[in-house]
């Protein structure tokens, strides 16, 4: 298409059009060969692995000299006991997350709108310190803060004659909390990327809306969240792209015998199914299962942002 | 700038709301730091909160003490600092080459890419082809198989693509080469981002571990936090140590348990102070007027 | 036009995807990496027969704790590797390697190292359906002949244990001696007991009621926080649960195939841990974590905690005895055995005599002198070292020809990961003929040794083990570990259940564990049963 209007435009034939777009463009073909070679060594290399899902897998033949079973592992994780438990509660605690999108962008801007350095310069430092520490370390804080009885907050709240409240021992506790400590772990991280996003907007906007006499309000509705917009757009699709995955570490650290009907998820129940039992077909057929439908959400999702929004990942 | 009434009873909101939110972000920390520093009875009788009781540095001693954890934090300084190289490299190379308009095939190489976040068939896939690649026991296989994260790659390029074409066309007429336009105008503008992205990879290598559980078997070359997540996990009484049942080894204290991982955190807690000077707003201001 | 250009796309990208998986299946399909087939066929017929005059390098698995002393050489380099090299592998023109995993992960970095042909000649994990699937998949050596040929020693100290490793008449496994064999034991604090001029429990019912003693009196001076019995779990609460079973109506068949929930009597035994759980006996939280480690051991240690059931002589091993007396000297724990059937006996279960799995891969060139090196290690006086370090640095004969332990950072900085080396032994051992001797052995901790060696003993007691059977049942390779954890599930609800609803509770939760794979893990251990005990 470009080629055609450089043709009618300058009036060149159509081999010194080729000419003309390969001398502009040849540099882009040379930088991208490094990284598809990356991909295609280290991600689309192993992929092949991939058809253990289809086999019978003995760890000493191999994945290849495996015997091939076709869908008879896809057939036995959907009979799976508590199979669908675990994707029901996967999708649940991501959809929760998902309502938590928003925390990093309003505390990037809170952060933004803030003119007392020394202070945003601080809290900045102090807001992704949780992201540092493992899921394993929390989980073993969240029993010593948070048990039902001898929790030190439920000890304070017992102190001032309320009730305890059962942050991990009753269900729906235990899925706020869940929710609540993955956006403390995070929040402050994300942030990071938003205020590098924020510098990108140009500042004579400001300066116009200033000379019209604009709010704080307006000036934030109309200059700073457009001008983010992007982010904000490739950052939603991509978490909408992976709501069938789940970390392990902050699931399986914060999991326990009272919640398990809502806490058990994909990533642990593949742990105990899949690879404690040694069953790697069956994890591996999960783990395609997950990526098949991961796929099926993005493009979803980036359809319907390029009709919205006009644009999308790509 | 003028500081009206107004504006700072919205800056005094500000920092309540974000004071709160820094507070319960710091307390886990200070309960750290304040363990640390205990001694063993006080903690085991969980008598510690907030501040040290029976304050001693044996811990840190220990700690600091302990060769292998010095020579750990070294390997994982070069380690860390050797993949963000890299891995920034590899990533603007990419994101430069997939944010340019007239880049014929870049959604199919892009849509090879986004695909690859998807498919991850484990660790013996895995294992197999750094094992045929002969980098097992390297800490190249802690530095290759993860050199671009698709993630930032996607973000990244989002950011190059914001740059407004204008620019790349004028240069093109000033007879600028990609490879020019690349390191003199588009990278300075997008020095936020950039520092950004190295901070990202940074981390995520400083904090990933399981990786080198499985690649790396000589003790000279594990990274800090595989060191500390072994002594964390061989500390808890679980089903593994009802089968070992009398050769159970005594777990690690609390105390040297902490200190590991202040000794651990604070190294990438630093980076970021030291990054903040990137974070400059208006660079952008007066390139599109020329 | 942007539709047809995606949906043109999407083709592309799955023709290029399907061409990519199709070519790395045939450039890989004769890798050496990975098929071992041809490995897997030779070593089952012949054992290797390498030339006596080749120096060979023998790898071995050792584990890594991560918890070596600051100062002191690394785990594969030091006094115990040293003592090996020097005694046996110089004398049989061997290198003997070590080869580091990690204590963490050992069972998937194990998987990952035989996936790779690249595991160690000697392997070992305490993870069964691991085990089973390397038995089933072929890829271990049978070990049998080499033993009958070389290996004396061991077959003389792991007498009791070989038997265990036989699958399909074939010694696949060399399974490690567990020398004390008691799981878990009950122990109580002595002086709120003499407090309150209670005797010693020696029934059921004697123990509930001085739970129900310390809520109401609290001698500890808690003030009201006082948890009589702590320490919850399906594994710890076993020794209760069973002075409720029918033990005349369980035949040895049952008490191998049945599980646990279903076997006559047990509903009486969790029904008990549910009233207590309702009169406030129990710790109100047990089931929010599986690591004890730090809430049960402050628990201890303030004095809170009246009793529990954790593993034999955890208190002293895990320290929290000895915090405990720091905190209040006069603190005393005692030994106990208290859960008993109608007719005065206290089944409980125990532990088989074998702790880790010791393998040979198959693909591994060097099993004969795998099993020398085991059959070395079995020598009494090699062990004499390998468990206690040097006569004089790191311990003492006493004149019963016992070693013991001197209480010195010699010794500790020497020995704090012996067991490791070790390894055809769970639990020191010092006599074939006297078990009485190694239980003494194992009291190492010389300021609690009464308390060790009545802790062994009472965790013994009419102790049972399982039935063996050695025909591997596919259900329980898949379902036991996903049935562990249902086990958790299953203890929380029905012990936290209302005591009205406690019957409806059980009798669902029970049908769901049977429905997600008990039953299919019954019948295929009951079917294994009668075809094992058929011959």
């Amino acid at each position: 298409m470009q080629a055609d209007v450089i043709h009618a435009k300058s009036g060149l034939t159509v081999k010194q059009d080729r000419m003309a777009v390969f001398r502009r463009q040849w540099p882009l073909y040379f930088l991208m060969i490094f990284p598809m070679v990356f991909f295609i060594v280290f991600k689309y290399a192993p992929m092949a692995g991939v058809v253990v899902a289809f086999k019978d897998y003995n760890i000493f033949k191999g994945v290849w000299a495996s015997d091939w079973v076709g869908l008879e592992v896809f057939r036995e994780i959907f009979t799976l006991p508590q199979f669908y438990r675990a994707v029901r509660n996967t999708l649940m605690l991501n959809l929760l997350g998902l309502l938590m999108f928003p925390i990093p962008i309003i505390l990037a801007i809170m952060l933004n709108e803030l003119r007392v350095q020394w202070f945003k310069r601080v809290s900045q430092t102090l807001l992704y310190l949780p992201h540092f520490i493992s899921w394993v370390i929390v989980g073993g804080m969240a029993i010593q803060l948070l048990s039902t009885n001898t929790g030190s907050i439920n000890e304070f709240i017992k102190g001032l004659g309320g009730q305890p409240i059962p942050f991990l021992e009753s269900e729906i506790m235990w899925i706020i909390t869940y929710t609540g400590a993955g956006v403390w772990h995070f929040a402050g991280w994300g942030t990071i990327l938003y205020l590098a996003a924020l510098t990108g907007i140009n500042k004579e906007l400001y300066e116009a809306a200033d000379v019209d006499g604009a709010s704080r309000w307006k000036k934030i509705w109309h200059i700073t969240l457009p001008g983010i917009k992007p982010t904000i757009i490739v950052l939603l699709i991509l978490q909408i792209g992976h709501m069938a995955d789940i970390s392990f570490e902050q699931p399986y650290s914060f999991q326990n015998g009272y919640v398990m009907d809502v806490a058990q998820v994909i990533s642990t129940y593949v742990y105990t199914v899949g690879i404690q039992s040694a069953q790697f077909a069956v994890a591996t057929a999960v783990g395609l299962f997950q990526s098949v439908i991961g796929l099926i959400l993005l493009v979803t999702a980036e359809l319907i942002s390029r009709k919205v929004n006009n644009q999308g990942i790509f | 700038m003028i500081r009206n009434s107004a504006e700072k009873v919205i800056d005094g909101v500000l920092m309540v709301c974000i004071g709160i939110f820094a507070l319960f972000c710091i307390v886990p920390m200070i309960h750290m730091f304040a363990l640390s520093f205990s001694g063993n009875r006080a903690i085991m009788s969980g008598e510690v909160f907030l501040w040290p009781v029976e304050w001693n540095i044996n811990a840190y001693q220990s700690v600091f003490g302990d060769a292998l954890m010095m020579r750990s934090l070294f390997f994982t300084i070069i380690l860390v600092s050797v993949y963000t190289a890299l891995a920034l490299v590899m990533t603007i190379m990419a994101a430069y080459a997939l944010s340019r308009r007239d880049f014929k095939g870049k959604n199919i190489m892009f849509a090879l890419i986004v695909i690859t976040m998807f498919f991850n068939p484990g660790i013996i896939p895995n294992y197999l082809l750094v094992k045929e690649l002969g980098l097992i026991n390297s800490p190249w296989s802690l530095i290759l198989p993860i050199a671009i994260n698709a993630f930032l790659l996607i973000i990244m390029k989002t950011s190059f693509a914001q740059i407004p074409s204008e620019l790349e066309d004028s240069a093109w007429m000033d007879g600028c080469g990609h490879f020019r336009f690349l390191l003199k105008i588009v990278l300075p503008l997008q020095l936020p981002i950039l520092a950004t992205i190295g901070l990202y990879s940074a981390v995520d290598r400083w904090n990933l571990f399981q990786d080198a559980l499985f690649y790396i078997s000589d003790k000279d070359q594990y990274p800090l936090q595989l060191k500390l997540y072994q002594m964390v996990i061989n500390s808890q009484v679980n089903d593994a140590t009802a089968q070992e049942g009398f050769n159970s080894s005594t777990p690690i204290p609390q105390g040297i348990q902490s200190a590991s991982i202040i000794f651990a955190t604070l190294p990438i807690l630093l980076v970021y102070p030291w990054l903040q000077k990137y974070f400059i707003s208006g660079l952008l201001v007066g390139s599109v007027k020329g | 036009m942007r539709e047809q250009f995606r949906s043109s796309m999407i083709a592309i990208i799955a023709l290029i995807m399907v061409s990519v998986m199709v070519l790395s299946g045939c450039t890989n399909n004769n890798s050496s990496t990975e098929g071992n087939t041809d490995a897997v066929k030779e070593v089952k017929e012949t054992p290797s027969k390498e030339p006596q005059d080749e120096r060979i390098t023998l790898t071995v698995e050792l584990f890594d704790r991560n918890n070596t002393p600051s100062g002191e050489p690394p785990i594969d380099n030091n006094f115990m590797t040293k003592f090996i090299q020097q005694n046996f592998g110089e004398p049989n023109n061997i290198d003997v390697k070590f080869v580091t995993v990690p204590r963490a992960e050992e069972v998937q970095k194990l998987n990952v190292l035989m996936a790779s042909n690249s595991a160690p000649d000697i392997v070992f994990t305490y993870n069964k359906p691991t085990v089973q699937n390397y038995v089933k998949s072929g890829g271990l050596a049978d070990l049998g002949p080499i033993i009958e040929e070389h290996g004396s020693n061991l077959k003389k100290v792991l007498g009791p244990s070989l038997p265990y490793g036989v699958f399909d008449g074939k010694q696949y496994v060399i399974p490690a001696l567990r020398v004390i064999q008691s799981q878990t034991t009950t122990f109580i604090r002595k002086d709120w007991l003499d407090k309150l001029n209670l005797p010693l429990p020696q029934t059921t019912d004697e123990f509930v009621d001085a739970m129900r003693a310390f809520k109401k009196e609290d001698p500890g001076n808690t003030g009201g926080k006082v948890i009589p019995y702590s320490y919850i779990d399906v594994f710890h609460m076993m020794p209760l649960v069973n002075s409720f079973w029918k033990w005349d109506e369980i035949t040895d068949k049952d008490l191998y195939a049945v599980p646990r929930w279903q076997q006559p009597g047990s509903m009486e035994g969790y029904r008990l841990l549910n009233q207590m759980y309702n009169e406030g006996l129990l710790d109100p939280d047990f089931a929010l974590s599986d690591d004890f480690s730090q809430n049960f051991a402050q628990q201890m240690v303030n004095g809170i905690a009246g009793t529990a059931t954790p593993n034999t002589n955890e208190p002293v091993y895990n320290g929290y005895y000895e915090n405990l007396k720091a905190n209040n000297p006069d603190a005393v724990l005692e030994p106990i055995d208290p859960f008993s059937t109608p007719d005065g006996k206290h089944p409980k279960p125990i532990y088989e005599p074998i702790g880790a799995y010791l393998m040979v891969p198959a693909a591994s060139k060097n099993a004969v002198a795998a099993v020398k090196y085991l059959d070395w290690m079995s020598d009494p006086k090699n062990l004499l070292v390998l468990q206690n370090g040097e006569e004089g640095v790191s311990y003492k004969m006493t004149e019963d020809g016992l070693p013991v332990l001197l209480d010195t950072p010699e010794a500790q900085n020497l020995l704090y990961n012996y067991y490791d080396y070790a390894i055809i032994l769970n639990g020191k051992y010092v006599s074939t003929e006297d078990p009485s001797k190694n239980i003494a052995a194992n009291a190492f901790n010389l300021d609690f040794k009464d308390f060790t060696i009545k802790s062994i003993e009472a965790g013994t007691n009419e102790g049972y083990t399982l039935p063996r059977v050695d025909i591997p049942v596919d259900a329980e390779i898949k379902y036991a570990t996903i049935l562990e954890e249902k086990d958790k599930e299953i203890l929380a609800k029905i012990v936290t259940a209302k005591p009205d609803q406690f019957d409806g509770v059980y009798e669902k939760q029970v049908k769901e564990y049977m429905e997600m794979g008990g039953t299919a893990v019954m019948e295929g251990k009951m079917q294994a049963y009668d075809e094992f005990y058929k011959k």
